[in-house]
């Protein structure tokens, strides 16, 4: 958008992780209305209605804990569960003003639980990182052995890798973030850009996604590691688009007040 | 003709004139020294005609053609004149050969023919055998004749010299004048040279510039500047004098007070009861302790100063008394080492008046 | 004229003269150089003033009053206040403590002792907090781990992640500057003021605490206020340390107000006041020490008599080297440590060891290759085309070759007066608009490098000028050079060692610095400072490690590479 308002002209496609960012786009004009093949198998969420952008990527917030230091009756299974005083000074949060995924994530639980939920989280001294991929790190080494959020992607990369991570998937419900792609309406190569978003929804590139990433995508025929659960087999909570962006500042300002930074 | 002319030369620092309405002919070949006490413009005087300052008002011309003036100003590289410094400014990262060979350089000779040049540069000032050696292996008297070689191989037009002898030892320091006046002889040179050093600008100069506070005071030769000064300022800081002030009476004698009346030199010209000053030099004066010797002298009309001798400091060539005038006042008197006095000795001094001379109470 | 001498000398016509009326034909160098040195500090401080004043109705306070009634912000502005005067305390007692036991005691080992503080000196804040939460992070921490095996308690021994331990490592990179500073004091403090205390009676400790210690107040005051102004500026510690803990300081509040949606507005008009903070401090720290920068205390450094410490100089020095361990031994053992095994929390055995972590970050990795390329790139063009300019502006000072040029000192050393992170605000908004959009490359960093880098560049160059007399120009301008050719000929040759030091401060300055950079990179044109703090929490401790290793090392080199070179002690203190 700066580079807009400068009359600079250079994406032909935008991603990112935050799908309110695309209706905050959709809504300047900047974006081309274009769906590519195959999109139309793709479950709702991963759809603008308008038909301006798509669900290229998409991950789960999820709670981790590091098998080291907590053995696996003892470890939290719930978001409730991690309001428990037990864990006082041992858990790890990643921030809404820094990642879009983990600003679906608090919406999907304010949505859920409502403020006071993280009125009581803040109690137990969260360490606070920003990105939604820094707790994995804070995890594993120990430093505080239980992460409230974080992208399920990069957690599993981190387990996969042979570090001490072990994922949680709570049976209320797991939010679902879903990373859009779309064409910049004064894209200057167009054509490039719309055959680059027929080709990110192919099916193999979809595949590589999920194989090499452990990302999860829209595609139907993609298939994910025996490890990972199904989306299907989870109830997901999903954040509205629309409600993302116009909530945005309410939602940094008091996590903002309620963590301290 | 590398002559200097300097008309109404005005150069100010933040209100203060450094230099003020300062006029100077300077014949081609002349050796001219610009005397004066720390802070009179004789440095500001000499950085203006190289160039590295511009004027405020006035001119200098070198052979007729403008060099400065407030509206315009020839870069110092681009008036074919040398200039030798206080501090010798020897370059330390380069050889006597190389710091001398340096202003050759821009005059578009082949490496032989600076080479040349050098050498016979370079015995001229008799350093040839310390060519390679560096500015840090060299004493004061040796850098500033390394300075004098490098300014003199380029062949300048005007020589410009800042104090060159003021940081060497006092020996070093009389050689140095002769060196300098030796090499002024030999080239011909139109130079340029500043100094406090009263000795310095007799020993070297053709004529003699004394500035005091910016201003031109008096030019002459040497012994126009000494036997005749100008002014009190001339006669106190070029020599040493006594400074007697009185009344001229009608009868063309001055009147010193107490009865005291002498002679002047261009006394009887001067208008009666004008208040004047005059100097008298210590060297001119004798002292005579007979009254037979007091008489003779004094029908040779010679001035006669009695009083009593209060210290006598003894040099070995010479003896500098201070005598006790009966009216408070002190002479001074530096007589040869044969006549003896002591402190205490009633004694009479006396001088022609064509030594005393009027100068203006400046 | 002796018939010999006749062929030397020949009279040459004065018809040279007409032909050169005109001006100093090396006059652009000098005004083109003034010229680049006054946009590049005006144009960001510019946009910061008006992006804080300004918005589409007009001029307007809005800004203003939104940040100041903002309770985070305020509490931002707060923690810096006490963080800021708790690090001046601490770097005072410390750096002063120490440059009086190193100057007047007869303390042993002083060469080694003084190399430390140097090391401690080069170290980037960021990289000992960082070095600090390997060692004492409350549960992974390896001194709370040990003192956990140790004790068999439950608790840890120290936590970093607080305040008091983010004032603790804040002052720990502080101490040094403080250090100097004192230390350049107390050896001009002659023994005979100190002789005549004694022969009056008091005994060796009276007579510091009541003359040595009064002459030193100015010094300490000073050495308390470039502490603070320093905490001031710092964003690398603060992230580290005090964001998990959930503390804002000034700066890290500045940087999230970065992210999406980016309110650069809001960040402009929260630099603003610490901009004016720190143009105050250092009039009065310079309203302190005098126009020299240090106080004179009377007396030319005579003889100086040591104390003797005796039996005390065991407690002393490991108390001393206590302190040192503190700054470098440890975090240096931990980051040694963590470069080299494959699980740094474990004990270094055969088993731990790697080689790994390097030939991972230098040939497999692409970010930190592109990185510690990056880093490279900016690091010697930054020094090069820096040392140019200053000297260049440098010698248009010192020669005063215009009417004000004196006034180009200002300009200068101004980006003393602005913080990395306000600079980076500014070039932000500068630069990311036409008609010159540097953003998103890599020289944006370069002009926010070359701005912040000027003053230790410039006075250095000036320092150098001084040291040379002006009349060894003169006298090759007389004889022929032009002004440039001079400066080329003459000048610069003895400037040299003084020159390639002011290279090497720059060079080091910038492959260290965090807080401008933070801002201003792209994915494009990260530099190692940067890669550093993206990683740290991604549990990419040994690569972090063998960077952070590669950074120390090269400024290091560096350093003794100058030291060696040009034969200076570069710390500025005299043994």
């Amino acid at each position: 958008m700066q580079e807009a308002a400068a009359g600079i002209k250079n994406a032909d496609i935008v991603h990112t992780s935050d799908a309110g960012n695309f209706e905050l786009l959709k809504d300047k004009g900047m974006l081309l209305k274009f769906t590519p093949q195959g999109v139309a198998a793709f479950p709702d969420g991963f759809k603008d209605k308008a038909g301006f952008y798509y669900g290229m990527r998409a991950t789960l917030s999820v709670i981790a804990y590091n098998p080291k230091v907590i053995s696996e009756k003892d470890a939290p299974k719930t978001w409730k569960d991690l309001l428990n005083p037990r864990w006082s000074g041992k858990m790890v949060t990643a921030h809404p003003g820094y990642s879009g995924i983990i600003m679906t994530h608090v919406l999907a639980l304010v949505n859920a639980y409502g403020w006071d939920y993280f009125r009581d989280l803040a109690k137990n001294k969260l360490h606070i990182v920003q990105s939604a991929n820094d707790p994995a790190g804070v995890v594993a080494s120990g430093e505080r052995p239980v992460g409230v959020n974080g992208s399920e992607y990069f957690y599993y990369k981190t387990l996969k890798q042979g570090n001490p991570l072990k994922i949680v998937y709570p049976k209320e419900g797991v939010p679902l973030v879903v990373s859009p792609v779309a064409i910049a309406k004064d894209a200057p190569h167009p054509n490039a850009a719309k055959l680059f978003t027929e080709f990110i929804f192919s099916k193999e590139s979809q595949q590589l996604l999920a194989d090499k990433e452990g990302l999860y995508t829209g595609h139907p025929e993609v298939t994910y590691p025996a490890d990972k659960p199904k989306l299907k087999e989870l109830k997901l909570l999903t954040a509205d688009a629309d409600e993302l962006e116009k909530r945005n500042a309410e939602i940094k300002k008091r996590f903002t007040e309620l963590f301290g930074a | 003709m590398a002559n200097v002319s300097i008309r109404g030369l005005t150069k100010k620092f933040a209100e203060v004139a450094a230099v003020d309405d300062f006029h100077l002919e300077i014949g081609d070949g002349e050796f001219v020294s610009l005397l004066g006490p720390s802070g009179c413009g004789k440095t500001t005087t000499l950085r203006l005609l190289a160039g590295f300052l511009q004027p405020d008002g006035g001119e200098i011309r070198a052979a007729g053609e403008v060099i400065s003036s407030p509206v315009h100003l020839v870069p110092p590289e681009r008036r074919q004149m040398s200039m030798i410094f206080q501090s010798y400014a020897v370059w330390p990262h380069m050889t006597v050969a190389q710091n001398v060979a340096y202003g050759l350089k821009f005059k578009k000779l082949t490496k032989q023919e600076i080479e040349k040049k050098v050498t016979k540069l370079l015995g001229v000032v008799h350093l040839a055998e310390l060519k390679d050696r560096y500015s840090a292996e060299l004493s004061g008297g040796q850098q500033q004749r390394v300075a004098l070689a490098r300014a003199l191989v380029v062949e300048p037009q005007i020589l410009l010299m800042d104090e060159p002898l003021s940081n060497l030892d006092a020996n070093l320091r009389e050689e140095m004048r002769f060196e300098i006046r030796r090499l002024h002889e030999e080239f011909k040179i139109t130079t340029v040279y500043v100094t406090h050093d009263q000795a310095e600008a007799m020993a070297t100069s053709d004529r003699i510039a004394v500035l005091d506070r910016g201003r031109l005071v008096q030019v002459g030769r040497p012994n126009e500047i000494f036997d005749r000064p100008a002014t009190r300022f001339v006669a106190e800081f070029v020599g040493k004098a006594n400074i007697l002030t009185g009344r001229f009476g009608g009868d063309g004698l001055l009147q010193l007070g107490d009865g005291v009346k002498i002679r002047v030199a261009g006394g009887s010209e001067c208008a009666p009861s004008e208040r004047v000053t005059v100097c008298l030099r210590p060297h001119n004066i004798s002292l005579v302790s007979g009254d037979a010797e007091a008489r003779r002298l004094a029908e040779q009309n010679y001035n006669l100063f009695p009083g009593v001798i209060r210290r006598s400091i003894y040099f070995g060539d010479s003896v500098d008394y201070t005598m006790q005038l009966p009216s408070s006042g002190v002479l001074r008197v530096i007589a040869p080492p044969t006549q003896r006095y002591e402190p205490g000795q009633q004694i009479i001094a006396a001088a022609h008046p064509d030594a005393c001379v009027i100068v203006r109470d400046e | 004229m002796p018939a010999s001498q006749t062929g030397t000398f020949r009279r040459v016509g004065y018809t040279g003269w007409s032909a050169f009326r005109f001006k100093d034909p090396t006059f652009p160098v000098w005004i083109g150089a003034a010229i680049l040195l006054v946009f590049l500090m005006l144009l960001p401080l510019g946009a910061i003033f008006r992006a804080s004043l300004w918005d589409d109705t007009g001029l307007t306070l809005n800004r203003y009053f939104e940040v100041f009634t903002n309770e985070q912000f305020l509490k931002a502005i707060w923690n810096t206040l006490i963080i800021s005067t708790w690090v001046g305390v601490l770097a005072v007692m410390t750096g002063a403590l120490l440059a009086f036991l190193v100057t007047r005691t007869d303390l042993p080992w002083k060469k080694p002792i003084r190399a430390l503080v140097m090391a401690s000196f080069v170290t980037p804040p960021f990289l000992g907090a960082f070095a600090w939460t390997l060692l004492a992070g409350p549960n992974a921490g390896a001194l709370n781990k040990l003192y956990r095996a140790v004790t068999g308690s439950e608790e840890a021994l120290f936590n970093i992640f607080t305040m008091p331990g983010l004032i603790f490592v804040m002052a720990l990179y502080s101490f040094p500057f403080v250090f100097s500073m004192i230390a350049n004091v107390c050896e001009l403090i002659s023994s005979d003021l100190e002789d005549a205390a004694e022969i009056l009676g008091a005994n060796k400790w009276r007579t510091a605490w009541t003359v040595t210690l009064p002459l030193a107040m100015p010094a300490l005051i000073g050495g308390f206020i470039l502490a603070f102004l320093q905490s001031l500026s710092l964003f690398g510690a603060p992230a580290i340390l005090g964001l998990p803990a959930g503390l804002h300081t000034i700066t890290t509040q500045i940087w999230a107000l970065f992210q999406y949606p980016p309110r650069l507005d809001l960040a402009a008009a929260f630099s603003v006041p610490l901009l004016l903070a720190t143009m105050a401090l250092i009039a009065v720290q310079k309203k302190i020490l005098g126009r020299k920068g240090y106080s004179t205390v009377g007396g030319k450094g005579g003889q100086k008599r040591l104390i003797h410490l005796g039996l005390g100089r065991v407690p002393v020095l490991l108390f001393v080297f206590g302190i040192l361990s503190l700054s470098v031994f440890l975090p240096y053992w931990i980051l040694l440590k963590a470069a080299l095994s494959k699980a740094w929390a474990m004990p270094l055995t055969w088993d731990n060891f790697t080689l790994h972590n390097f030939s991972f970050a230098f040939f497999e990795y692409g970010d930190t290759q592109r990185a510690i390329y990056n880093t490279f790139k900016l690091g010697i063009v930054t020094a090069t085309l820096g040392t140019l300019l200053a000297t260049l502006i440098a010698y248009v000072t010192h020669r005063n070759l215009f009417r004000g040029a004196r006034y180009l000192t200002f300009f200068a050393l101004a980006p003393l007066v602005i913080p990395g992170i306000v600079l980076a605000v500014g070039l932000f908004i500068v630069y990311t608009r036409p008609p010159l959009v540097l953003y998103g490359t890599i020289w944006i960093l370069f002009v926010a490098f070359l701005t912040k880098e000027m003053p230790i560049g410039f006075s250095q160059a000036e320092s150098t000028f001084k040291s040379i007399h002006p009349e060894l120009e003169d006298a090759s301008r007389i004889i022929g050079a032009n002004r440039l050719i001079s400066l080329k000929d003459i000048t610069a040759p003895l400037a040299r060692s003084g020159l390639i030091a002011a290279w090497s401060f720059i060079f080091i300055g910038v492959i260290r610095e965090l807080s401008a950079a933070i801002l201003l990179f792209a994915p494009s044109s990260k530099v190692v400072s940067v890669v550093i703090f993206d990683l740290k929490e991604e549990g990419q401790v040994g690569v972090i490690a063998v960077l952070g290793t590669l950074m120390l090392a090269v400024s290091f080199l560096v350093i003794l590479g100058v030291q060696w070179f040009a034969g200076r002690d570069v710390v500025a203190t005299r043994e």
